[in-house]
Order: structure tokens, then C-alpha cells, then sequence
């Protein structure tokens, strides 16, 4: 199981946001995936949509490293990834999930003020190597990019393009509207791509299964089922 | 006589909530008004010591702690270690005598939860930056009641007031968010509505802060109305000029 820690060095910054996105794109991907949410007032859990069948981890329980991974241990069949929601840099929540972690990204917006932040991500990165020195960037993430914000990405990659993931997020409507009225973004099945090669992660869920037409049948009188209510659902099961 | 140093808490339950633009804006409100105010950053990143706001354009002279204005009583200090402090109220009162000032405001990290609860034990108003949207709304009960347990507390007298930050066309969720806050906690008033609008957007975007020194603005306003109730609450009175 890989660790992909997801962190920035300011605040709404869109880190739930991609926790949340990426381990949906990843999932549909056939990369079981889960959050471990380190916020002390967890938010991934209303990010998610009806539907979705990602484990939520509460991961601040954990003071040490022992700790972190019993925490985990159980998720190590049925997960290939464990995306880390993680708090402030500095965070002491973060420490025990150290020496777990195989990667970390960060998220980014783009503004003066984040863009100075930057050094702060590299002072935490220097410590972190210090008690992990397995531990990989995977790269800056831009988030909550406006349309004309675009040129400032293209600016910032082709100035660092080693430290950039290839997408960048635009804004959207999540927080706002809320999950259930939003659909996921092609970025997000992008970055999962990419994020496959990049960090090793298994598919090892199986292929959904096509559409026979015997498959289709069985569906459509489930559906009937759920909208018209128990009767149907005796003809259903006479009707097999 | 030691003099009485005030303690404002800025904080939320979420990450850019605002926390960052009301600290600063309440402090240059507080500093124009002849209050003599430091605000504490103690995040490690020290994003408001790098503010790049025209209203701390003057905080220029560095004065080995932090930096301070060179027209209103205001410093800011970046200073991580306060999170670590068991009894962070008296190092706060100690560094505030030493730069002259009434007032300290801590623009407090989100995830300093724990840090939260130990500081509040010196607090006397918290404020509580509040997004106006579905996520922050539905995360937003454990948060209240974190402030509804230390203030009930023994010792602990602290005032609490929201900041409701959305855009106008969100006044009708904001004042549903008012009701609801209102059931959990009644000591929340809402007072302060800082709104996003296009232009604040943009302001964003390239890099600058709201120009909350311009008379009028929203923004301006409700900071307006914001340190009103501050000064209220802790009884403030600018000194009167020789």
C-alpha cells in the first residue's frame, strides 16, 4: 500500500478538495483508494458523494508511528493508496504518519501570497527527509485556478517544470454547491493517470462488468423496483 | 501598574477562511484609532508577516522581534513557538508591554485546535471566521462546540463573535447559517459580513489585499462595524491627544 501525503502551506488551498477528487478518480481507475483525514475538524466525509465507496480514515488518534500503522494495518488488503488530508505543515498530528508516507504533493494557489509560502514547504521538506529520507515530491499541485490565471501556471512550469504535476485544478463549485451537484473534472482521471506511473500504484480492482443483455434486464427491473416499490419487487423476483 | 493587555483570538475550522485578512483588518482599525495593537502569526509558514497588502505596505521597520508600522501603533511578529507554550496568555502579555501595546490579536493556524483550547484560558474575545458554504456549514458543529465547552468553562469569560464571510448573492444562506450558529451557540452574534465579490476576486487573483483602507467598501465597513464591537467589548478608549 502507498502513502501519498497531500499538503500546502496555506489554508484553502483546496487540499480536502483533492483528497477527496483523487481518490475518486483513482478508484475509477481500479486503484482502491482511501482518505486519512488528520484535520481536528474533519471535513473530508461532507466532500464525499452519495455513492462513493472510499474508506475515511480519522488518522490524529495516532502519536506514534506503531500507532499509525495498526491504525491502517486493517485498509492494507483492500486499499492500494492511502491519500493523507493533512493539517499545517508544523502540525505535530503529522509526525507519526512520517515514516509511513512514501509521497507528498502539494497543493498551490495561485497568489503572491501563496507563492511566497513556497520556502516554508522546502524548510518542512528538509525535516521530513530528515526522519523519512525515502520520501518522494511528487510536485506542485496549482488549484482554484481562474481562466486567467492560466498564463501564470504556464509561467511557474516553464520555470520549474520538474516541481509541477502536469495538470492544473481550475476553481470549482465543491464547497459551494456541495458534492452531489458536481461532477468530477477529466484533470482529476489525469493526475490519477499520472499519478500511477509516478508512484507505483496497483489496479487491483476487477473490470466492471459490461453491459450484457441479461445484465441490463436484471438493472432496469431493479430500477423499476426501487421507484415503484415492494410489488414490483415480487414480480421481479417471480419474472427470474 | 501592569497595564490591562487584551487578548483577541482570530480562528476557524476551516482553512482560508479569512482569518489572515480580518487579523490584519482589524488591527489597522483598531491602530488608526489610536490603539496600540501586535498582531501574532504564529503559523510556520508566516503568511502575514509576508503580507503584500497596501495597508501593511508601511510596516516596514524591523524592530528585531518583528516589524512595525511606520504611521499607526502596530507590529507584527511571526512567533511559531507560542503553540508549543503551555500558558501561551502571559508570553503574549510580556511581548505586547514590551512593544508598547493594549492589544494583541493571534491569527491563529486552523489545525491549532489543541492550542486553541489552551489559549482561550487568556482570551478575552475569540472570533470565528465563518465561510458561507456547504462544506464549511456542515463541518462546522464540532467547531461550536469547542467554543461552547471552554466557554463554559470555570475562569474563562470570553466574549465570541462570527464573521460570516460570502458574497452578496449568499445573504440568504448567510442568514441561515446565522440562525444555526444562534441554536448552537446563543453567545454568537452575527455582526461583521465580509463579502466576496467580483472585484475582491480579482484583487485576489493578482496578488493584492483588499483595499479595506477605502471609506465605504463593504469590506471597510464591516471591519468597521467589527472593530466597533471590539473596542466595545473590551472597553477600549483611544488616548486622548496632548
Amino acid at each position: 500500500m502507498i502513502l501519498i501525503a497531500v499538503c500546502s502551506a496555506k489554508g484553502g488551498s483546496a487540499r480536502t478538495t483533492t483528497c477527496v477528487r483523487l481518490a475518486q478518480a483513482l478508484n475509477a481507475a481500479r486503484i482502491p483508494t482511501g482518505i486519512v483525514d488528520l484535520s481536528p475538524y474533519p471535513s473530508v466525509q461532507f466532500m464525499l458523494a452519495p455513492g462513493d465507496a472510499i474508506p475515511v480514515i480519522g488518522g490524529r488518534a495516532a502519536t506514534t508511528p506503531i500507532a499509525a500503522r495498526s491504525i491502517v494495518r486493517p485498509y492494507e488488503e483492500r486499499c492500494s493508496c492511502l491519500l493523507i488530508d493533512t493539517s499545517r505543515l508544523d502540525d505535530p498530528a503529522i509526525l507519526p504518519w512520517l515514516p509511513l508516507m512514501n509521497h507528498f504533493l502539494v497543493t498551490m494557489k495561485i497568489d503572491k501570497n501563496s507563492v511566497r509560502a513556497m520556502p516554508s514547504i522546502w524548510d518542512s521538506f528538509d525535516t521530513w527527509k530528515a526522519i523519512n529520507p525515502e520520501l518522494k515530491f511528487l510536485g506542485f499541485l496549482p488549484t482554484c485556478v481562474e481562466p486567467s490565471q492560466q498564463a501564470v501556471v504556464r509561467g511557474l512550469r516553464n520555470r520549474m517544470e520538474e516541481h509541477f504535476l502536469p495538470v492544473a485544478i481550475p476553481r470549482n463549485d465543491v464547497e459551494r454547491l456541495g458534492p452531489e451537484l458536481v461532477t468530477r473534472g477529466a484533470e482529476w482521471d489525469t493526475l490519477a493517470a499520472h499519478l500511477r506511473q509516478r508512484a507505483s500504484l496497483k489496479q487491483i480492482l476487477p473490470e466492471p462488468a459490461r453491459n450484457t443483455e441479461k445484465g441490463l434486464v436484471t438493472r432496469m427491473w431493479k430500477l423499476a423496483a426501487s421507484v415503484l416499490g415492494p410489488k414490483v419487487s415480487v414480480v421481479t423476483e417471480a419474472a427470474r | 501598574m501592569t497595564p490591562d493587555i487584551q487578548i483577541v483570538v482570530v480562528c476557524s475550522h476551516r482553512g482560508g477562511a479569512w482569518k489572515s485578512s480580518v487579523s490584519a483588518g482589524l488591527a489597522l482599525e483598531l491602530a488608526r484609532g489610536g490603539i496600540a495593537v501586535v498582531i501574532v502569526d504564529p503559523a510556520k509558514a508566516g503568511g502575514l508577516s509576508t503580507f503584500d497588502s497596501p495597508d501593511f505596505r508601511g510596516l516596514s521597520t524591523d524592530h528585531g522581534k518583528g516589524r512595525s508600522h511606520d504611521r499607526y501603533p502596530l507590529s507584527v511578529v511571526h512567533l511559531p513557538e507560542v503553540l508549543s507554550s503551555e500558558r501561551p496568555g502571559p508570553e503574549l502579555r510580556s511581548l505586547a508591554m514590551e512593544l508598547g501595546a493594549a492589544v494583541v490579536i493571534v491569527d491563529l493556524p486552523t489545525a491549532a485546535s489543541a492550542e486553541l483550547a489552551s489559549l482561550l484560558r487568556d482570551t478575552h474575545v475569540a472570533i470565528a471566521t465563518v465561510p458561507v458554504d456547504v462544506v464549511s456549514f456542515r463541518a462546522l458543529p464540532p467547531f461550536l462546540e469547542l467554543l461552547k465547552e471552554q466557554r463554559t468553562m470555570p475562569g474563562r469569560s470570553f466574549a465570541v463573535r462570527a464573521a460570516i464571510v460570502g458574497a452578496e448573492e449568499q445573504s440568504p444562506r448567510m442568514k441561515e447559517l446565522g440562525r444555526v450558529i444562534g441554536e448552537h451557540l446563543q453567545p454568537i452574534l452575527l455582526r461583521a459580513c465580509l463579502p466576496v465579490d467580483e472585484e475582491y476576486g480579482a484583487l485576489i487573483a493578482s496578488g493584492s489585499f483588499p483595499p479595506v483602507q477605502d471609506p465605504g467598501t463593504p469590506m471597510a465597513l464591516a471591519l468597521e462595524q467589527l472593530e466597533g464591537e471590539v473596542r466595545s467589548i473590551l472597553s477600549l478608549h483611544a488616548p486622548v491627544p496632548a
